[in-house]
């Protein structure tokens, strides 16, 4: 397993690269983001151990860029700053986690080896299917560059098609999955939403993504001009 | 105020006590003015009334005089008229019809040719109503007699009462007009303080980014409201730069902490990656960064303090500099010596942990940017001393030479911490000269380098015989 350090505390970055070594993995180190940035890049890592506060460019931009340049290493990030909003800007930003320093190494290590357990997944912050894009961070929601209002509840239900591309979601599960367990309303009220969804993201633009299966379910296409078999444009499954 | 105290309670609000006052000034000023028209009205009335009754009096002394009186006085055109005329023993020598059969008015027996006058209560025409009864001694070819006459007071009354009582509505109407309009241009006035006061006690619980509303009446309000509006910008930049360096400081604080931990717990859990040595070297590394931050903060703190006044004490600047100098020399063979140049005494008043922390600051600082010079000196400037601590280094580039005073401020963001300074050096010389109304300030040296200039405000020499502090 190979493990990348970015941090420019010198004898904190050496002490990190003595013991994660003595740990089995394979480490480099990198004393500023300019240097971070070019290793993190260049090679693939397993994961990444990113501070904030960087001379050149710093950890949010990094991980940003990273990100932008849809790779999925896991990052933990370190800080020294105090304030929710740091850690919360670290999380928004496409950090898989994050840790305050004075932080204990052997707990480190721990946060280390569960976010390699989870792999590289594509996990990206904004979800795109198409030309449609879709941020649950800021609850927005854009086709090209043109910005859709939706309410929460639209939204919502957008998201969760958003997460499954091209799959067959049913009515029920959405239902599930958008309301909580003290809905005791219509069904009917996910075709209501999906009808404005439409009329929403679909009609304004004359594509066709959100796609009705006869008898099965909903499902979010990227490509408008493809229909699939018992699909419909429009109508009720 | 709409409930009645139950026992009197002196009124508390601007507005009540300010009808309170208008209402009683007017009432007492009109109060007065009143009863002044109701006593000269009295006056003319009683005096019309006394004149009609002398002249019925003149009018019997005359007859009485010629030896010509009737004994029964009759008074042409009315028969209200009251004479009576006595003899010195008290009979009575004539009257008026109205008067007939009745004993003499009164004991009055002026002189002849003197006349006396009095208002009574009763007379037996008529006693429930007053009188002004005329006494005039007169001399007859009989004897002297006393003619009384009276004139009735009864219409003077009615019209007096009338009078008091239209008075008295319009009094109080007046009154109640002017506690009224007392109020309402009070209350009208004082409004946009109830909204000031409403949004300043908005401001003290939630944020500082409000602001108090201007009425642009142009009056005492208005400018009031103006002045608390610049307080609340100087209030909210000033907790704004707080915040700034609360966060600043506890990142400087935390990193050589984590840097600390992460050090001893590698060596902990994995022995055989570092030997004894470099484990110490390096927990005393950042133990010493610690050190000197903590430090720098604690004197930030020092100089922050509002009871710092009590610190303050005779310094001699240049004993400082000579004692900083003799610590240095032979101490770090890789740092330049420190040249100085001062006079035997530099006395200033001032906290003296805080000035020494302030020089070898300076010091520590050239020396880190210094080739192989550096120098201190101090020079008397008029009224204040100057210390400047010059290198022969790099130098200070002039769009650098604001910010470096500030607190935590990096030029150089690469610039590794490691390579000393805690990014408060600086700030504390700053805030030290500022505290004791002097200056700071940074140009270029003779020696080619920076030049970092303080200017603080002499004291006079303490007495001869004081040990300075």
């Amino acid at each position: 397993m190979r493990v990348l350090v970015v941090e420019d505390e010198t004898r904190l970055a050496a002490a990190l690269k003595r013991g994660l070594e003595a740990e089995g993995f394979a480490t480099d180190v990198a004393l500023d983001g300019t240097d971070g940035l070019w290793l993190a890049t260049e090679n693939d890592y397993d994961a990444i151990v990113l501070d904030i506060m960087l001379p050149g460019v710093n950890g949010f931009q990094i991980c940003r860029k990273l990100r932008e340049a849809h790779d999925w290493t896991p990052i933990l990030m370190l800080t020294a700053k105090d304030g929710e909003y740091d850690h919360a800007e670290a999380l928004d930003g496409g950090a898989d986690d994050y840790l305050s320093k004075p932080f204990s190494y052997v707990v480190l290590v721990a946060h280390l080896r569960a976010l390699m357990r989870r792999g590289k997944p594509a996990r990206p912050t904004r979800l795109e299917v198409g030309d449609l894009i879709v941020d649950p961070a800021t609850r927005t929601c854009h086709r090209g560059d043109v910005e859709v209002e939706l309410t929460p509840r639209e939204f919502a239900i957008l998201e969760y098609l958003v997460r499954r591309p091209a799959q067959v979601i049913p009515k029920s599960e959405l239902l599930d999955h958008v309301w909580d367990f003290g809905f005791d309303g219509d069904p009917n009220v996910v075709e209501v939403h999906i009808s404005a969804l439409r009329r929403k993201i679909d009609q304004p633009f004359g594509t066709h993504s959100i796609r009705t299966v006869r008898g099965a379910g909903y499902r979010l296409v990227a490509d408008p001009a493809n229909a699939g078999e018992g699909e419909e444009a429009y109508g009720t499954p | 105020m709409t409930t009645l105290p139950r026992r009197p309670r002196w009124p508390r609000t601007v507005r009540a006590r300010t009808t309170l006052a208008a209402t009683a000034v007017v009432a007492v000023a009109l109060g007065v003015a009143f009863i002044g028209i109701l006593m000269l009205m009295s006056n003319r009335l009683v005096a019309s009334q006394r004149a009609t009754a002398v002249m019925r009096a003149q009018d019997v002394a005359a007859l009485a005089q010629s030896g010509r009186l009737p004994p029964s006085l009759s008074f042409p055109g009315e028969d209200t008229g009251v004479a009576q005329v006595v003899d010195p023993t008290g009979a009575v020598v004539a009257s008026t019809a109205n008067l007939e059969g009745e004993a003499a008015l009164t004991g009055d027996r002026p002189e002849p040719g003197r006349m006396r006058s009095r208002i009574v209560g009763g007379l037996p025409i008529a006693d429930d109503s007053r009188f002004v009864l005329v006494s005039l001694g007169s001399s007859t070819p009989s004897g002297s007699v006393t003619v009384y006459t009276a004139a009735s007071l009864e219409e003077t009354d009615k019209t007096l009462v009338m009078l008091a009582v239209a008075m008295a509505a319009g009094y109080a109407l007046l009154l109640v007009v002017v506690a009224f309009s007392a109020r309402y241009a009070v209350g009208r006035g004082l409004a946009p303080v109830e909204a000031i006061r409403a949004q300043v006690a908005l401001i003290s619980e939630q944020d500082l980014h409000r602001r108090v509303p201007e009425p642009g009446s142009g009056d005492e309000i208005d400018r009031l409201a103006a002045t608390m509006n610049t307080m609340l910008e100087h209030l909210e930049s000033s907790s704004g730069r707080q915040r700034r360096f609360v966060a600043d400081a506890s990142h400087e604080l935390r990193s050589p902490l984590a840097s600390l931990r992460t050090v001893l717990e590698v060596a902990a859990a994995h022995p055989e990656t570092a030997t004894l040595q470099s484990t110490v070297e390096d927990a005393m590394a950042d133990t010493d960064r610690l050190e000197a931050l903590v430090a720098d903060l604690l004197t930030l703190a020092r100089l922050d303090d509002p009871d710092d006044a009590a610190r303050l004490r005779d310094v001699d600047l240049a004993e400082i500099c000579r004692g900083r100098r003799l610590r240095d020399d032979g101490v770090r063979a890789d740092r330049p010596n420190v040249e100085l140049d001062c006079p035997p005494h530099a006395w200033i008043t001032a906290d003296p942990l805080v000035v020494e922390r302030a020089v070898t600051n300076l010091v520590e600082n050239a020396q880190r940017h210094a080739i192989s010079r550096v120098r201190v000196l101090v020079e008397d400037g008029a009224g204040h001393w100057c210390l400047h601590v010059d290198d022969d280094g790099a130098g200070v580039a002039p769009e650098d030479r604001a910010h470096i005073f500030e607190r935590f401020a990096r030029l150089d963001d690469a610039r590794s911490r490691d390579e000393g300074g805690t990014g408060l050096g600086l700030a504390i010389v700053a805030d030290l000269a500022r505290s004791l109304g002097g200056n700071v300030g940074v140009s270029t040296s003779p020696l080619g380098g920076a030049r970092f200039t303080v200017t603080i405000p002499a004291a006079s020499a303490p007495d001869e015989g004081e040990l300075p502090g």
